[in-house]
């Protein structure tokens, strides 16, 4: 009996010196000011001349462009670049800040500048891969001595909108090639070694350590030489960009105080969240949801049928119901602000008309269609349910598939290979490059079987807006007429429609930091620049 | 000694067979699942050259030949020790899966650590009051703890300890991530060899709730076995035969019947521990732990085979070597027990 009433007791023992110590226990306050931000994608790699994707979030931290360009206040502020000029259309030439150095301790040099681009777009012409091709315009980069670069270009082209761009425009050390062990500037070799978690720019955070899957540490970068320009007396000393892929477990870890800033709050809880006292931050975006028709399989390939669900969607109920106000209606392909945006390209919600023009298809009796949609994603998950209510009125039966994000673009492709295994409706969303309005418009070009999602192939369009393209460099007015003129188009035939364009919605511990404007950048989808971020000491 | 070096080899030589057969049912699963891994791998390209990226990527990956040909290759390649990278992470799938495991292994242990004293206590206190209202109290408590969905456990737990204030979320505060050096990837461990009492305290308040929502299922399963199993030994009859011969009671119970049960407590626990690999992913998830289960998670959709493929077999090989120990233990404790 003793011997039970010591097991028991030493059990209890246990137990409580577990639960004392669990309530008793914080984490020591830190003199390190720590910042972790919950992104909802694993990363996908962060080589600066190669990443095409996610790795943006860490990239912009790490390197610097030569220049950056806010849209908001149309200015560009120099970054690695303290002067440019264009010299004529096919010349452009930037003077180099003096004293900056790279994280491994070389001085930044127009080698460095002519090394990066170079290599940005030698691999995109030897592979396909990378953003590579925004350098497409570029014959050569000619150094013209240790601060100054000329750029020689093939043809006109924006080179000042192009060194600012969110993607390829990073400038990285010529080292690198010594340090991965490559025989070449585009060796894959160079590529791994930049995703083993290697990294050397110079910008205000360096790579502390890199794991793709769960999260990346960076520290601030003491000798980055824009600290005293930021007038920011409390930046982070460490930022975590942490991989939380849903939206339930980002809010759970902010509450929890796990995380400090969250992106993708489900909208609901928003205003809960603000009532106890955390921060929102809603930042307009280039980040725009596209619902693309499949023009190769009946009956979408009718174009009164696109139409007629293009009139059938709710647009005032969208806003409401699916964005939660965190947005705004889509008109023509491009979003609100960028170049190229169309104003009045947008469909009204008229089920009568919606109707007739399904009459005059011969479609009056019942129809079934399928949509397809990224899982995860709560605003097309509600839109999708929304156009399905809204179409069974019309006795159009609409079947939602809800797939992977990687899924959903192979049945997007689909529609080059086999149309009528291609979904009819799909969603894309799209986000910039750089500022040029030709990506948004090149998913409906005749040659690209990749994005063109809609099967669409005109000849007209597909000339117009190559002719735009080029003519930005040159013409930039006559530029933005040519793609208005392609917008209308893609409109008129209800070849896609521009859903809405994303707000983005930042929660955060609002006791614990100051989120500045100069922090965000609608050009560099779910990016912080952390330098410009306040922690309250 | 009841282990031959027979058993030895046919249990290496089983152990291969079921990873090459997982291999190959994962590979066969993804080949026929939806999605192009070339496009993950060629860094889901856009612009004029997207398509020719893609089909780069496939040959780079195997893809453009032959099924039989692209198994064979993975297969060679793999036991060659070649795991190569992630598709979509471009890391070592060696790295990837290990320091993910590490991570789930550690939230296994210590939840075993805590199951299996409390599961014995409860299954050996049920046992000698058989019959009683505590019985069929610890009887009642068993199941349910066994049935519960850890999922739901989890996140009731993350809950409160998060009302509470309690830091639970993620594996190690982030004042800490930076100082922590890793050596063998258990934070409990690393935290002690590095001397650092506050890391470690910080490491184990963290883990100790996952740890229970993981260790509700053993407790009941160990509980169970040990109550049902001892009952049946206090029946046998050289353990009468110890009654009659008047033995104390103490001495009876845990001298003779209780050990009579090692062997088989052993390996039933040993089945609970495979069994509990999968609840820890689901856990971990809830907790915002790293682990193979998040890992898997983001792996699926991008079909990325070499790390799929890695992890499972990681998953087997605990499932294996596991249950292996457990037969090696019962062989050793009961001379009866001969494994050829």
């Amino acid at each position: 009996m003793k011997n039970k009433v010591l097991v028991a007791v030493s059990l209890l023992i246990i137990l409580a010196v577990a639960l004392i110590l669990i309530s008793i226990h914080r984490p020591t306050p830190s003199v390190k000011r720590v910042v972790a931000y919950a992104y909802r994608d694993a990363i996908t790699g962060i080589d600066p001349g190669v990443e095409f994707d996610t790795g943006v979030v860490v990239l912009n931290l790490i390197y610097e462009q030569l220049l950056i360009y806010d849209p908001l206040r149309d200015e560009f502020t120099p970054l690695l670049a303290v002067s440019w000029e264009k010299i004529n259309d096919t010349a452009w030439l930037f003077v180099l800040r003096d004293g900056v150095k790279f994280q491994d301790g070389t001085p930044l040099d127009a080698e460095a500048v002519k090394f990066s681009i170079e290599r940005t777009r030698d691999t995109y012409g030897e592979t396909g891969r990378g953003p590579g091709y925004i350098w497409s315009c570029i014959e050569e980069v000619i150094v013209v001595n240790k601060t100054a670069v000329l750029f020689k270009l093939s043809y006109p082209a924006r080179i000042d909108l192009i060194a600012s761009g969110a993607y390829g425009a990073f400038i990285y050390s010529p080292k690198v090639v010594e340090y991965s062990g490559a025989k070449s500037s585009t060796d894959p070799r160079l590529e791994e070694w930049f995703n083993e978690g290697n990294a050397v720019g110079t910008g205000p955070y360096k790579l502390a350590s890199y794991r793709p899957e769960s999260e990346v540490r960076l520290v601030k970068n003491n000798e980055w030489w824009g600290w005293r320009e930021t007038d920011n007396p409390s930046p982070p000393d460490e930022v975590i960009v942490k991989i939380i892929e849903t939206p339930e477990a980002q809010e759970s870890g902010l509450r929890a105080k796990s995380i400090d800033i969250a992106i993708n709050i489900p909208r609901a809880s928003i205003p809960g969240l603000e009532s106890q006292g955390y921060g929102k931050l809603t930042m307009p975006s280039y980040h725009n949801f596209i619902l693309v028709f499949n023009t190769r399989r009946h009956p979408t390939n009718m174009a009164e049928v696109r139409k007629a669900i293009a009139h059938a969607i709710p647009y005032d109920e969208l806003i409401s119901t699916v964005l939660r106000g965190y947005g705004r209606i889509g008109s023509g392909l491009v979003p609100y602000g960028f170049p190229g945006y169309v104003e009045n390209l947008t469909y009204k919600h008229d089920l009568s008309l919606a109707q007739k023009l399904l009459e005059e298809a011969g479609l009056a009796g019942r129809i079934s269609l399928e949509i397809v949609i990224t899982a995860g994603y709560e605003e097309e998950e509600k839109f999708a349910s929304l156009l399905k209510d809204s179409l069974a009125k019309l006795g159009i039966e609409l079947t939602i598939i809800s797939l992977p994000w990687e899924f959903v673009k192979e049945r997007g492709s689909s529609v080059w290979v086999n149309p009528n295994e291609a979904p009819h409706l799909i969603i894309n969303d799209w986000w910039p490059t750089y500022l040029s309005p030709y990506e948004y418009y090149y998913i409906f070009h005749k040659d690209d079987k990749e994005w063109n999602w809609a099967g669409y192939e005109d000849d007209e369009y597909s000339q117009i807006i190559d002719e735009a393209f080029v003519l930005e460099g040159v013409d930039w007015a006559k530029s933005m007429e040519l793609y208005t003129k392609a917008a209308q188009m893609i409109f008129s035939n209800a070849i896609a429609i521009n859903l809405w364009d994303m707000a983005h919605v930042y929660v955060y511990d609002g006791g614990k930091l100051v989120l500045r404007e100069e922090a965000f950048n609608p050009l560099f989808s779910y990016v912080i620049f952390f330098q410009y971020v306040e922690v309250k000491t | 000694m009841g282990v031959t070096l027979s058993y030895v080899v046919k249990r290496i030589i089983f152990s291969i067979a079921i990873v090459l057969g997982i291999s190959i049912i994962t590979y066969v699963f993804i080949y026929l699942a939806p999605g192009d891994p070339a496009y993950v791998w060629a860094g889901r390209p856009r612009g004029p050259l997207a398509s020719e990226a893609i089909a780069k990527a496939r040959v780079e990956l195997g893809l453009d030949q032959p099924i039989y040909v692209q198994f064979l290759l993975h297969v060679l390649r793999f036991f060659s020790g070649n795991w190569g990278l992630s598709i979509r992470f471009k890391q070592s799938v060696f790295s990837l899966v290990m320091r993910n495991f590490a991570s789930t292994l550690e939230l296994l242990l210590v939840s075993f650590i805590t199951s299996i004293p409390v599961g014995l206590f409860l299954g050996i206190y049920s046992s000698l009051y058989r019959g009683s209202r505590v019985d069929a109290a610890i009887n009642s408590l068993s199941i349910v703890l066994s049935n519960t969905p850890r999922f739901w456990i989890g996140l009731a737990m993350l809950l409160a300890f998060t009302s509470l204030n309690v830091p639970t979320y993620g594996r190690i505060s982030d004042s800490f991530r930076g100082e922590l050096v890793e050596r063998v990837g258990l934070y409990l461990v690393d935290s002690l060899l590095q001397g650092r009492l506050d890391i470690f305290l910080d490491v184990f308040t963290r883990i100790i709730p996952p740890a229970l929502a993981l260790s509700l299922y053993p407790i009941g399963a160990i509980a169970r076995v040990t109550r049902i199993s001892l009952s049946e030994a206090l029946q046998e009859e050289f353990v009468r035969e110890a009654v009659s011969l008047g033995l104390p009671r103490k001495t009876v119970v845990y001298g003779y019947a209780l050990r009579g049960l090692i062997p088989s407590l052993v390996q039933a626990t040993g089945l609970f521990f495979s069994y509990s690999l999968i609840d820890a992913m689901a856990v971990e998830y809830v907790f915002g732990r790293e682990g193979l289960g998040s890992l898997l998670v983001k792996a699926i959709p991008a079909n990325d085979f070499p790390l799929i493929t890695a992890a499972l077999v990681i998953v087997t090989l605990v499932y294996v070597v596991t249950n292996t120990a457990a037969d090696i233990v019962q062989a050793l404790v009961n001379p009866r027990v001969t494994m050829q």
